[in-house]
This record gives C-alpha cells, structure tokens and sequence, in this order.
C-alpha cells in the first residue's frame, strides 16, 4: 500500500473521532415519543380537552365500577370477592378495599387539582375555562365525597402537593364536606343545564350529587330542597325499561342515567360480564332475595301470594331483573334460550342479572363489555328527595308521591305504598325501597353506615361455610386508613379502634 | 423444505469434493517420500495410537496404528509434520530430508500460555491479574442441547444458569455471575457482547463459537462500565484459517423425553372416592354418586365408557430433534473465510410445540497490506416457535393443562349425535370449572413466533507504527420478531352424557398480531499501544471511544370476528371492535475507557482500567460516570527462589478492587411526563394524565467488587487450582420509595438499596495420561452468602426482604406435622381455618397459644448454598469418553397447585399422597388427609396458611452429559475421500439425584408446580472433515 492510501486512512480516521464528538451533544438526548412533556404542554383547547379526558379517565378506578359491587358484599346483600373484610376482618393492613377506595380517591383528587392548577395558562375562552373547571371542580367533590363516606375526615389537600407537603392530618368530615359543598356550587353555578349525554357532568349532575352529600350528613331539609330542584326541572325522568337501564343499549341519552363512567367499545371494555356472569364474583344471597316484595306490595313473609317452593313467583319485577338462581338459563335479545358456565359455583346459589349481558353468553376471556357504571340516576333523586323530606318534615303527599313514582315504573308496576304511615314507618319503607331499587348498584354500604344500621344487620348473616358476620360499632363505622399510609405519614391520626 | 435444502447441498458437496479430491492433492513437488515413525507419550515412552499426523498447510495425513506407529508417503523433504492429539500438546516437526521421525508428545498444561479473550483485547492466560472464566467452543458442543445459555452450565464457577424448563426455543435459563446482583428492576443478567456487540446467547449456535469469557470481577470487566455490574460475558465466533479448505459437517439426531414427570392418580373410581371426600371435609356437596363410581370400579376394561385415563402418559411422547451444521473455511496468507449454516429442527415432547432454527455464520478478513486489515461478518437467523394459545405465558400453562384433567373421561367422545367432540370434564355435577382439556385447546389454534434477526459488522485494523494499532468496529443488530395469535373456539361437552359444557374459554378470539423490532448500533474505536522497554518492563496502553444506540418498536394489531377458522391473516377478519397499539423506545450510550498494563518480566503484574461513560437513560445532570479500576498480580513461581521447586509450574497470586455500573435504570425514568389515556364522551377522546413522581437525580446502581485470586498448577498441569474470593456490594439499587397515597401520585424511583454477594469460587484440574489413556477432570464449586444492606421498608410476604438477611428469603410458618385425633387439636394452639385430624399442625414460634402471621420464621433455600459442575474426559486410542455432572445444593422452592395440589381445578391428586396420605388407620405424620387445593374453595386447614409444607427440596445432582465418541481409522476414512470422521452417542440429563417429589427440580423459584420439564436425550451424531 502506498503512502497516498496510508495519508487517507489517516484522515479518515481523524474525521472519525471529530465526528463522534461533535454529535456527542443531542446523541444522548432521547425523550419519549409517544408520551407528552409536561412542562410543554397546556397550550391551546385541544390539551386542555385532552387534560380534563385525563381527569375523568380516573373513574376507571375499582371505586367508581362494577367492582364496587363489592360494596354490596360488604353490606350484607352478597357473598363474593371481599370476603374476609365482609366477615368483619377490617383492619389496617388489610388491603383491599381499605386501600383501593383511598388511593382510587386521592388519584382523581390528584388529577383535578393538577389540572386546576394549570389550566388557567392555557389560552382558551374564559366561558370554556370556566365550564371545564366546574366539571373538574364536580369531579374533585365526588371524589372527596366518596372518602369522607368511608373513611371519615381526611387530608385536605386543594392543589399540587409535594411529598412533605402531603404529610398534613385528617381534616374533620365537615371541614371535607363544607369543601365538597363549595365545589358543588361553583359546578352548580357554571355547568350547563342540559340533559346527560356524552359523559360531561351537567348541571344535574352536581345537583343531584349535592342532594346526596346534604341527605348522607344528615341536612334534610337542604337535601329535599336540592332534589326537588332536579325533579322540578324536569329534565331528568325515569326510564320505562328496568332491565336495559343497565345495558349499553338503552343508555346513551338515557333521560334517568344523571352520571356514569364510561365504557365504548372496543378500547375501552370492562369486564364486567367476566367477572358477574363467568367468574360468579358477585352471588347476591338469600336475605336480598327475601327482601323484595310479592306483586301485592306485602313482604314474603306476610304476603298470601308468596310460594315458598319457587321463590321466583309473584315477586316484584325488579327481583328477577336483579337476580336469577345460579342454574338458571335466560333469554337473549334474540330470544334465544341461553346457558351459563360459571366458572365458580355460587357461595349462595344465586348470580345477577342486573347489569348483565346475556347478548355476549357464552363468556370467554375475549368478552367485552361496555355497560356504563351508572353513579347516579334519576330514581335515587327521587328516593333522596323521599328520605330528606320525610326526615324534614314527616311524610306528606311529596313524599309518597316521590316514593310511588318509583315503584309505578313501567314494568315494575308494583302497587303504591300504603297511606297514613308515620314518619318511622314511612323511613323503614324507604330504606326498603332503596335496598331493591338499587341493589347491586354499589349503593346500600354507605347506606347502612350511614343509618348506624350494620350493627345489628351484619352480625345475622351467615355465609356459606357457616362463617357469622362480624361488625364491630366502636370502629367499623369508619374504614381505617391504610397502614402504610399511618407509617409514611406521621401526622396522621388513625380512625378510631383501629391503633 | 428448508433441511432438504441442506441435505442436498451438503450431499452436492461432499460429491464435487470427490471429484475435486484427488485433483488437489496431487503433489507439485517431484520427490515421492515415505516418511514413518513412532509416535510415544513422555515420559512414560508408551506408544500413542490414534495420533493425527499431517503435513502442514495440506490436508495429507494420516493416523497412529495401536502401536503409535505411522506411515506417509509423498511427503515434500522440506515438509513440516503437525502431531496432534486431544489432551496433548501439538507438535510441529519439520522434515528436514528425513525418512523416520518419532515424536514424544506431551500433555497439554493448564495452558498458562494461551490467549484469552479480554474486553477489547486479549490476554495470556498466566498475564491476568482479574477473574476470568473461559470455556472453548469444542467443551460447549459436547452437549447437544440447542441453547447456549444451557451448555454453559456448571462450566464456570461463578456463572449460576438455571435452566427454566424445556420448553423448545423458549428453554434459555437465567443467569447470574457471583449471585443476585440487584433487587430492582435494573436486573441482575450479565451483558452479553458477541464479537464486541450486545446480543443474545440464545440466539446462537455453539457450532460457531470459538471461545466464551467471563468477566467475573470489577478488575475485568470495568471497562464496561455502566452495563458490567453483573458481569460480562464475552463471546468470541468462528473465523477461518490460512490453510486449505476444510469443510466440516456435523449431524446430529437425538430423541428427547421428559426428565421426571409426576405420578398422578389414574384410577377414576379412586379419583371420584376421594374428590368426594375432599368436598366433604370442606363442606361441599359430593361431587359423585356412589352409582358412578361404582360403574367405573366395576367396568374396569370399558376404556371408552369407564375410562382411567392416564393424561400425562398421553400427552408426553418422546420427540425427535435434528441438528446440521454444515461449515466451509480457509484461506490463504492474505484472505481467510468461514461460512457456516447450521439448521435445528426440535419437536416438542408435547404436540403441537416446535421449535426450527436456521443459523447462517459467514466472517471474513483479509489482509490488504502490512499494516492494514480488514473483516467482517454476518450473522443471520432465522427461527419459529410454535405454541398453543396460551403458549405466551411464562410458567407453562399449557402443561398444566396436560398435568391436571380428571381420569374419568378421555380427551375426545362419541357424541349423541353420533359425532366426535372434545370433553369438557366428566359431569355437570362438578359444579366449578376443571382445568381445560389439554387436547381441546390445540385444536383451538396456535400461537406462532417467526424470528428474523440479521448481525453485520465490520472492522479495520491497522498499525499506526510498530507499537500502534488502531481497531474500529462498526456493527448494526436488526431483530424482527412477528408473533401471530389464532384462536377459535372449540365446543367442549360433558363425558357423562354428551351435554354441551362450553366453547373452550378463549382467550384472544381471532387473530393477534404483534410485531416487535430492535436496531442496535454499535461503533468503537481503540488505539492499542503496547511495547517492551529495556526487556523487562511490558507496558500496555488501550484508549478507546464506544458509542451504541438502540430503537425498538412495536405495533399490535387485532381482528375478532373472522369468516372462518381457517383465515389466520387480519385482513380476513370484520373491522368490529378491531384494535390496535404501539409502541417505540430509544436509549443510547457513548463511552470513553482505557487501561493501562505493566509488568516486569511477567513476575509483577499491574492493571489499571477505567470508562466513562454517558447515557440517555439519566439526566443531562448526571449522566456521565466514571467506572475505575486497579489490580495486580504476583507470579510467585517465576522469582528465583521458586527454582528449585521444578515440579511447580505456575503459581500467581492476585488482587482486584473496581467499580461497576447498571444502567438499565429504565428508558426514561427521570423525565416528567404525562401519560396517555382516554375517555369515552361522545366519542373516545384522548386524554393525558399526571401519574408519577419522578426524581430528577436518578443515577445508575454502582457495584464495588473486591476479588482475591490465587492459580497454582503443578508436574506440568497434573493438578491445578483456581480459587477466588470476593465482595461484591451494590450501592444506590433503585428503589420505589414509599409515598402516602394521598399524593395520588405513584412513587418516584429513587437510588436508595444496598445489597451485598461475598463468595468463593474455585476450580480445580487434573490431567494425566496412563498408558495410552488420557483423561482429565475438572471440578468447579461457587458459595456465595447474600445479603440485603439497606432498604427504606421492609416487605414481609410469602418471602421477606429485611436487612441483614438474603434477598427473598422465605418467610413461612413452620410445618411440624399433623393432627392425629382432636384431643391434639384442642390442647395445642389455637390453629386457623378449624383443622381436623388429618390437617397440618404448626408450630407456635412465640408461644402465644395461637397460630397466626407472628409465628412465621425466616427458612434458607432462596438461594443456593453452592453449585457445582464437572467433567471428565478420557481418550484411549480411537475412542474418547467425557462425562459432565452438575448439581446445586441447598435450595428449595415453594410451589402448589395444578399437579401438586389435589383437586386444583379437578387436578388428580399424586400417588404419594394417595398411598401415604393420612387416614385413621394410616396416622402418619409426613402427608396429610385428603384435601382440596387451588385458589377457589381450597381446603385451607392445608392450603390456607403458608407454610413450609409446601416447600421442597430443589437440590439435585445430575449427569448432565456422557458423551462416547469414535474416531474412524483414518485409513478407512480416507478411502471414502474423508480427512476424518467421528461417530458419537451423546446423552443429557441421564441421571438425576433430587428429594424434589414428581417432578424436575431444575426450574424457576417458584410459583405454579407444573412447568414444561427438562429433556433427557439421546443423540447418535457424525462429524466429518473433507
């Protein structure tokens, strides 16, 4: 080889090394490129769409879907997937719900009050900002409400937070509720008044929840006041077809869905047919079943209708719209007879029908399901409106009228609530009326929490296998907090009964 | 197809090279020669039989006779005779115009003299002052297994391998270099450089290895910086040789089966009895009449109505596997090639599993001048593995399909109807859901991974002056993995009355389609200066530059509904609920390193290494590192003093101190970012959210290793010994630090652990030779003690990670044995779940009276307490011998369920339990009454608690390999126009010693008991020359 080649190579060889270090600056920068800076962004509507699409995704959490039929598990109504915390072993370190239900909470509080933080960089139209901070400012009250439900008082926190700034106590209950009041009005005040359409909370929305905050801490007369407000309105009715209430079918522009998470084939599926309806988690039991009435409006027990060889006959419609015995086979919307294979048998020899697809029969891992999770619905407005003006001012004619309406529902058809009961009598009736109308809805633990009812409901139960129920009245009114979060936090008071 | 490809152009081959044969041996030279002689061993002076005699830069040759006698005619007078022998040194004797020449040969020493492959260099043996394993390509092939991750098992100590089952194309193991190098996900598996470049072991084939290094301590591998800290791995392939060309083949045909598989129940009557019991005794309803149980006891030969069906003896089947490898190479002075195709085609012991590979080598490197040369090569695969639906998990449920359907009914059935169908379980009776027919969910469809990977590099090499080179090497690494999901369903009945059960459970319905791409770059350069001052003092300097980047992308696609069963493309299928996803990562690395050695007379050594490096994986901040390193050695045997000893060949001391890094901190982990999500409104809407805490100073994990070595090796390699000790200590392990979940933030990952690995290695040598039989033997031995240092918070599960113990040790109840009647059961402690007699008794730890989650103690066994590996080799005239063992001690594993755990989703119980299970007339104390496992309605008086009733022994010694090799007599060979051929029995996992009840005790942890076994085979194998 030649000196010429020699002196080439060697220039080569300098271009090299010159070449690796002056692309040595930006070789190494890699950033992610299917995900957002945050720094960068909150620039125009479309981010500020897309941040608040963020915030509701955070309803996709255990708390606010089908799962939280676990809560009717825990209040007494079925044998299924939380068992031993329903047996009454509740305690720090317990996990499940003790946990799901605060994290699920803090992490949509986290995303409103980030959002709420930033969004007012955002160049947008004033009337849009406000109606998007209303719907998260509805957001953040349904998510504070859910905790203070469960776990009593608890951290405050109204914006971003650093680790230690996150290490505060627990707020009391009314300090929480005077916030979820507050974010309640400013919704109430900003929202439009619309019918629920596409999943945005309306001014409805914030109002019935209001209604229910005001009845759950006891402010009756407030409560009745801002139920009455949604039924005077009329925008909201009851739907005339019980049983596709519940499934995806009927509930697009549903007049009496007033909130729900959302589902929408096929990217965002639950599975919650897989889990009901293949894998049997949720077996509503016997004391449920017994609680529903015969067509002639009287009790199974007293009622001359009652058949005590076929519990299915003469029932409240609303029975076997909620329930079916685990070998019994159903119709489709095809009216095709079809079959279940559950995977486990039933702890109590029943499974539910409500909510339940029977067009995806048989399931598989493939089955998709996009029934939305309704969290409020015109008939619990109706049932609030009930309990507050009964606990108000006794029960007048609004009252049974309002009680009535839901029971009158097409295909329903159960007779009125006899006249002239007293006050107690017509509160036991609507207890009654809410444990059936709402069964499985994820509704009745806070319910009988709230009534100071547990106590002497829960110890009755007996599951399969023999196990009594336990509840403890000097702690198991509250949840405790988790104990990882009494460890990380030091000033964290824990609930009482629970150190 | 593609094997017959292979078939024919090697039978092409082997006919032109008939033809061509003689042709190119015909001597040029004039003077016809006969050159004889005797070939003997030294001392010993008994003749050597079996030697290969050639003359040198031909293929002319010949062999020893039994009385070490050889004959060669036409040798040139200015010749040079090469005398090789396995196990002894080769010889080069030049002819120099003589007609007899006898040769003493002598046995190889430890070979302190030969090179091994060292980061960016390479290294005498007797010159190292770190701790570096080293296996040649020749020990690998001894084993037939078609991983090369396998076949270094048990071959270096240090290097842990355990193999996680052999499940075709998918059995790589997990390895570990000096014990658990990390606890977070930063992970504890060695880098892995072929031919300088980032790869997969398991994607080779051992046919093209020259040569496998282990960079064990920071001394060796720190020039790797922030990728070394679990050790390096440097495998070296094939390249040609300057001399004629030499094609070699190598076929091997071997039948695999499973090692050990359960004994479980298969008589129906029985099985249905103690279901029966089983539900009883937990408060279930009986599942069986006692009609039908005894129709089954008294139809015993109604195999079609009354079966007793033994599912595992019909679903294991030995297999068949072929390997060929078929290479090409030589050269000249200037140019020399290698090209090598290997083709492996495995059937699984199950049906439906496969696994092909096709392997293509080609290298080449030629010398353009004095100064320069250059080279490259090209790896390609090509490769498929065939699953079952399910196949895409990593503990093998498919197997647990095959361990766990009930003897009462038969894979297929008559039907009412008069068809056939597949069989759900025996009865609708059986009111839960049994595990799948195994049969039912083949035909349901496959899972398909297709695997095109290509490896081009490129080098120069030049020398600057004559102290100076200069090397760079350029290389790309493109691997394309297609995986195609088709899965249909299948109606499932029940055996009792043909009534339809259910459609088989699918779980991706239609077809899925998953494409993954990686492309690696890698380019570095290295100026090597190395030069001898006043004779004495060797000094050695390396400086060099490194720069890699990495893509990868993904894209998923799915379609449901299909037309047919018969599409498997997507196209084929609706658009309904179709779905899509995807996916791209970068990461990118550029590094400085050198190293500096000096030694003087080779008697004091001294080593100095050090990298800088840079990644994308860590802020601008603190991205860059610096990874040093210091070692010396002293060859105690070359001072004066040591003279007198002549029987010591080699004794060196060592000492290493370095640090190390792990960069796989994850790709982005210090940037804020915004996760993606969406929300159905309308319409779906995309959405972003805030999840995470990040902390911006992240910075990779540092391993500080400290090794002492000693080598000593006497009467010319008779014995020899390697023993290292060190401290390996991890500092700055990633760690999620806990966060109060009202942030509602997930945790940031901060540097926060430390972890510690002190151990020993050894290895130790013989070799002799008596009369005309060689051998020798190796033995390797690793301990290593971990423990956990610091973290934030403890974790106490089913294992438990708490300072000052190992990492993951098991955290139980203790197992005492059972409750013989209820007097026992009352006076004891209070017990969870109400026990019977029958049921496991437990120790009260703190004598509080009752049995709860305070009575559970730490137990040993999560790692092993040593493991071992050895060989030996004998060669006696034509024949040669090796054996191979390895065995691990001390650890044990925790599994249950399917197999193990009777009536597991209906899974018969195991002989052992049904023979020696507890009864009132059996009061045993080692096995339990009769009881219900799984996850639903699990008997949990047993299954309840965990405990140390379910941990076993994993401990095994094993014959991993026993190889009988025959060398045909070369003049036969040579009349058939072969320069050499040998035929050989080579057979894996022969014998295996565990207390691991049913199945192998080689496997992953724990976890599920049913996992796709290990293969024992048995392969008849040819190797030729021509």
């Amino acid at each position: 080889m030649n000196k010429y080649v020699i002196n080439i190579i060697k220039k080569l060889i300098i271009g090299f090394f010159a070449l690796y270090f002056v692309s040595c600056s930006d070789f190494l920068d890699k950033h992610p490129q299917h995900q957002i800076a945050s720094e960068t962004f909150w620039q125009n509507q479309k981010e500020v769409d897309m941040a608040l699409a963020g915030v509701y995704a955070r309803l996709r959490g255990f708390t606010f879907t089908h799962k939280d039929a676990s809560f009717d598990v825990m209040a007494g109504d079925a044998w299924g997937t939380v068992m031993a915390l329903s047996q009454g072993n509740i305690e720090p370190n317990s996990g499940s719900l003790v946990t799901t239900i605060y994290s699920n909470c803090y992490q949509g509080i986290s995303s409103c009050n980030f959002f709420l933080a930033n969004v007012d960089n955002a160049p947008i139209l004033e009337e849009i900002l406000t109606m998007v901070k209303a719907e998260v400012h509805f957001l953040r009250a349904l998510f504070y409400f859910t905790l203070t439900e469960y776990y009593g008082g608890v951290p405050l926190y109204t914006k971003p937070v650093t680790i230690e700034e996150a290490l505060v106590n627990k707020s009391t209950k009314e300090e929480v509720i005077q916030q979820v009041i507050s974010d309640l009005d400013f919704a109430i005040a900003n929202l439009p008044n619309f019918p629920y359409t596409d999943g945005h909370a309306v001014k409805g929305s914030a109002l019935a929840l209001k209604a229910k905050v005001l009845l759950h801490n006891q402010r009756w007369q407030e409560a009745a006041n801002t139920a009455s407000e949604i039924i005077q309105d009329g925008r909201f009715s009851l739907f005339d077809d019980f049983r596709t209430l519940f499934l995806a079918s009927a509930q697009n522009n549903n007049p009496e869905i007033i909130f729900s998470t959302r589902y929408l084939l096929p990217d965002l599926s639950s599975n919650l047919d897989i889990r009901w309806n293949w894998h049997g988690v949720v077996n509503p039991n016997q004391e449920l079943v017994d609680a529903f009435e015969c067509t002639d409006g009287l009790p199974v027990t007293s009622s001359p209708l009652y058949d005590p060889s076929d519990w299915r006959l003469n029932r409240d419609p609303r029975l076997l719209m909620t329930i079916k015995a685990h070998e019994d086979e159903v119709v489709n919307s095809a009216g095709q007879t079809v079959g279940f294979n559950y995977n486990n048998i039933s702890g109590t020899g029943y499974n539910p029908v409500k909510y339940g697809n029977w067009d995806v029969l048989p399931i598989d891992y493939s089955t998709l399901s996009e029934q939305d999770w309704i969290l409020l619905r015109y008939a619990e407005v109706l049932l609030i409106y009930a309990e507050a003006k009964n606990e108000a001012t006794g029960p007048d004619a609004s009252v049974y009228d309002a009680i009535n309406q839901v029971r009158a529902r097409p295909g329903v058809d159960m007779p009125p609530i006899p006249a002239g009961l007293t006050q107690d009598e017509m509160r036991q009736r609507i207890r009654d009326e809410r444990r059936v109308e709402l069964a499985l809805e994820g509704t009745r633990w806070a319910d009988i929490l709230r009534w100071r009812t547990a106590e002497h409901y829960i110890p009755t139960i007996v599951d399969a296998g023999g196990v009594r129920r336990r509840f403890d009245p000097s702690k198991n009114y509250l949840l405790p907090f988790p104990q990882t979060e009494i460890d990380i936090n030091p000033n964290l008071v824990q609930n009482p009964g629970y150190n | 197809m593609r094997l017959l490809f292979l078939c024919f152009t090697f039978f092409t081959v082997l006919g032109v090279s008939e033809n061509v044969y003689p042709k190119s041996e015909t001597p040029d030279l004039t003077i016809q020669n006969v050159v004889t002689g005797t070939v003997t061993e030294a001392p010993t002076g008994n003749p050597l039989p079996g030697v290969s005699v050639i003359i040198k830069g031909t293929t002319i040759g010949t062999t020893t006779n039994v009385d070490g006698k050889y004959s060669l005619t036409n040798v040139p007078p200015d010749a040079i005779l090469v005398f090789s022998f396995v196990g002894m040194l080769t010889q080069e004797v030049a002819v120099d115009n003589r007609i007899i020449i006898d040769v003493a040969m002598t046995v190889d020493a430890i070979g302190i003299e030969e090179l091994v492959v060292v980061g960016y260099g390479t290294q005498v043996r007797a010159n190292l002052t770190g701790s570096v394993g080293y296996v040649g390509g020749q020990e690998l092939t001894k084993r037939t297994t078609p991983n090369v991750q396998n076949l270094l098992q048990g071959k270096i100590s240090g290097l842990q391998v355990t193999q996680r089952g052999g499940t075709p194309g998918q059995d790589a193991g997990i390895m570990r270099v000096r014990g658990l190098g990390t606890f977070s996900s930063a992970g504890s598996s060695p880098l892995v450089l072929i031919d300088g470049v980032e790869g997969d072991l398991s994607k080779l084939d051992a046919n093209n290895i020259e040569s496998i290094s282990v960079l064990k301590d920071a001394a060796s591998a720190s020039i790797y910086g922030a990728r070394a800290a679990n050790g390096v791995i440097l495998v070296t392939t094939k390249r040609g040789e300057a001399k004629p060309l030499t094609v070699n083949y190598n076929l091997t045909l071997e039948s695999q089966s499973a090692t050990r598989l359960p004994k479980l129940l298969t008589n129906s009557a029985d099985y249905m009895e103690l279901w029966n019991e089983a539900n009883i005794r937990i408060g279930l309803t009986p599942y069986f009449t006692q009609e039908e149980i005894n129709a089954f006891r008294n139809n015993p030969n109604d195999p079609v109505n009354y079966p007793n069906f033994d599912w595992v003896d019909y679903m294991f089947k030995p297999a068949f596997m072929q390997n060929h490898h078929l290479s090409i190479s030589g050269g000249d002075e200037k140019t020399i090639y290698n090209l090598a195709v290997g083709a492996l085609a495995q059937d699984g012991i199950v049906p439906l599993y496969e696994f092909q590979r096709y392997n293509l080598h080609l290298s080449i490197d030629s010398k353009v001048s004095d100064r320069l040369t250059v080279g490259g090569n090209v790896r390609g695969l090509n490769s498929k593995i065939v699953q079952d639906v399910q196949g895409t998990h990593v503990e093998s449920y498919f197997i647990m399909h095959c361990f766990a359907p009930g003897p009462n009914y038969t894979p297929t059935m008559t039907l009412p109807d008069g068809s056939t169908g597949y069989v759900a379980r025996y009865s609708n009776a059986i009111a839960e859901w049994t595990v799948r027919n195994p049969m039912a969910i083949l035909a349901q469809g496959s899972n398909v991974r297709d695997i095109n990977e290509v490896h081009p590099q490129l080098y120069a090499e030049m020398k600057l002056t004559n102290d100076l080179t200069w090397y760079t090497k350029g290389a790309v690494s493109f691997t394309h993995l297609f995986r195609k999901n088709h899965e249909h369903e299948v109606d499932n009945y029940f055996f009792k009355d043909g009534s339809y059960a259910h459609n088989g459970a699918v779980w991706n319905l239609g077809v899925r389609d998953d494409m993954n791409t990686s492309f690696l770059t890698t380019l570095y350069s290295t100026l090597n200066y190395s030069k001898v001052f006043k004779e004495n003092h060797n000094l050695g300097i390396l400086a060099g530059y490194n720069q890699e980047s990495a893509f990868y992308r993904s894209l998923h696609g799915r379609r449901i509904y299909f037309p047919t069963y018969g599409i498997k493309e997507i196209s084929g299928g609706s658009s309904l609920n179709q779905a899509t996803a995807g996916s791209v990562s970068e990461w990118a690395i550029q590094s400085l390193f050198g190293r500096v050695t000096y030694d003087f007379r080779s008697k004091y050594l001294f080593e100095a290494n050090a990298r800088y490096d840079g990644t994308s994986r860590i802020s601008p901040d603190t991205r860059w590192g610096l990874f040093p390193s210091v070692s010396a050695a002293w060859r105690v045997s070359e001072e004066s003093f040591m003279e007198s000893l002549d029987w010591m060949d080699n004794m060196k001391l060592r000492a290493s101190w370095g640090q190390l890094g792990n960069q796989n901190v994850g790709t982005y982990p210090y940037q804020d970012v915004l996760s993606t999500t969406s929300y159905p409104f309308a319409s779906l809407e995309s959405g972003v959210l805030l999840t995470r805490l990040v902390d911006k100073s992240l910075r990779w994990e540092i391993t500080t290793v400290t090794d002492f070595g000693l080598d000593v090796s006497i009467f010319d390699g008779l014995f020899s010994l390697t023993a290292d000790w060190y401290n390996k200590f991890t500092d700055d392990i990633l760690y999620s630090i806990p966060v109060p979940a009202s942030i509602g933030l997930s945790s940031p990952t901060v540097n926060g652990g430390q972890m510690k690995n002190t151990g020993w290695d050894f290895e130790l040598g013989h070799r002799n030779s008596i009369g005309g039989l060689n051998y020798f033997a190796t033995f390797n031995l690793s301990l290593y003690k971990n423990e956990v240092v610091k973290i934030l918070s403890p974790s106490y599960g089913l294992q438990t990670v708490q300072e000052g113990l190992p990492y993951g040790s098991w955290y139980l109840v203790e197992w005492i044995g059972i409750f013989q009647n209820q007097a026992e059961i009352d006076e004891g402690p209070l017990h969870p779940f109400g026990p019977k007699p029958g049921d496991l008794k437990f120790k009260d730890q703190n004598n509080d009276g009752v049995i709860n989650a305070d009575d559970r103690i730490v137990f040993d066994g999560a790692h092993p307490k040593f493991f071992y590996g050895g060989s030996l080799t004998l060669s006696w005239r034509n024949f040669d011998l090796s054996t191979f063992f390895q065995g691990v001690h001390g650890l044990t594993n925790f599994t249950r369920n399917w197999g193990m755990s009777p009536f597991t989703q209906g899974s018969p119980p195991t002989m052992d339990l049904v023979n020696n299970r507890w009864t009132p007339d059996n009061p045993t104390n080692t096995h339990p009454a009769i009881f219900r496992g799984g996850q639903w309605s699990s008997y949990k008086p047993v299954e309840g608690t965990n405990s140390t009733f379910n941990l076993h022994n994993a401990s095994y010694f094993r014959l991993k390999n026993l190889r009988i090799g025959y060398t045909l007599p070369s003049n036969i060979v040579q009349k058939i126009g072969l320069k050499n051929a040998q035929v050989y029995f080579s057979g894996d996992n022969l014998i295996t010693i565990t207390d691991y009840p049913g199945a192998d005790p080689e496997r992953i942890t724990s976890g599920h008991f049913s996992v796709y076994p290990q293969l024992r085979t048995m392969a008849l194998g040819i190797n030729v020359n021509l």
